[in-house]
């Protein structure tokens, strides 16, 4: 079963729309339309991660999931860390061109 | 003792924490956060001014819910004896339950163990909970975890979607650990926490 969750990145096009694990992929001019594009996608359950420019998540919703709790542990650079690393992973794959 | 503020999305895990059952750890620790519950056990704060004792009441007077694990009955070579801390923290959970405050008492526990029944054996005056056996297969346990919190918070996704998402979580977790500088090998409670949180905002 493929992931639902849909990425808005910003590209030098404009927003490009990618769903997770998949090859489809769309570019907006605004990330308001990459957005509503995304959501209208699913039915009722999924999410929308968007990012900035370095790749960072800038927002992350999620429709008809639960909705995820920030662990109590854990220290904050190490938070930041993995962070990174998983936005760099996330971002290699949903960029991919062969994918 | 103060007053425990109870967080109805906070779920105590009593589990054994050696390598052998790490791979039902994990997939327990992941199915929580998935459903959108906090997993809290007594390895997430190294205070050293708190006994583990004061640590544990502490967390259990705050978890609405609990899983506890009493699978782990083998004996310790070196000593010949087996560990009780699992029958202990259950103890002290069913005794919060069963004597606390009216919030207290709403707590809710699922106790697993390896077979069907074994625990008539070992732990007979638990008869009459909720017990399920997870067969030491870390999907079977997903789907335990799932099926007892869906009798408790619905609609929760399938047992089979979490499965799936966790085998996807299992294949990304060395690169993870890898580009995040962390020994797969040597995860925390809380690195474990952190980056099954992170993975699953952005990638379930």
């Amino acid at each position: 079963m493929a992931s639902k969750t849909y990425h808005v990145i910003p590209t030098s096009k404009g927003w490009l729309l990618r769903k997770a694990g998949t090859t489809d992929k769309r570019v907006f001019t605004t990330q308001r339309e990459a957005v509503a594009s995304a959501r209208r996608h699913f039915n009722s359950t999924g999410q929308i991660v968007v990012h900035d420019a370095q790749g960072k998540i800038r927002r992350a919703v999620s429709y008809g999931l639960p909705k995820i709790q920030p662990p109590r542990a854990g220290n904050h650079a190490k938070a930041m860390r993995i962070e990174k690393a998983i936005t760099s992973m996330i971002l290699g794959d949903v960029l991919s061109p062969a994918n | 003792m103060a007053k425990a503020y109870v967080r109805s999305k906070d779920i105590f895990l009593n589990c054994p924490f050696d390598a052998t059952y790490k791979p039902i750890f994990n997939a327990v620790l992941f199915t929580i956060a998935t459903l959108g519950f906090r997993a809290r056990c007594a390895l997430e704060i190294d205070d050293g001014g708190d006994t583990r004792l004061d640590k544990i009441t502490r967390i259990i007077g705050e978890c609405k819910y609990g899983i506890h694990d009493i699978s782990a009955t083998e004996l310790n070579p070196a000593i010949n004896l087996p560990r009780f801390n699992m029958p202990l923290e259950l103890g002290l959970f069913l005794g919060c339950k069963r004597y606390g405050s009216p919030t207290q008492r709403k707590k809710s526990v699922l106790i697993l163990d390896r077979e069907p029944y074994r625990y008539r054996d070992f732990l007979s005056d638990i008869a009459g909970q909720d017990i399920h056996a997870h067969g030491a297969d870390p999907n079977h346990a997903i789907t335990e975890v799932r099926n007892w919190l869906a009798s408790k918070v619905r609609p929760l996704p399938g047992g089979a979607v979490i499965q799936e998402h966790y085998a996807r979580f299992s294949a990304a977790l060395p690169t993870m650990c890898a580009d995040s500088g962390l020994d797969p090998t040597a995860l925390t409670f809380g690195d474990m926490s952190l980056l099954i949180s992170k993975w699953l905002i952005s990638a379930r």
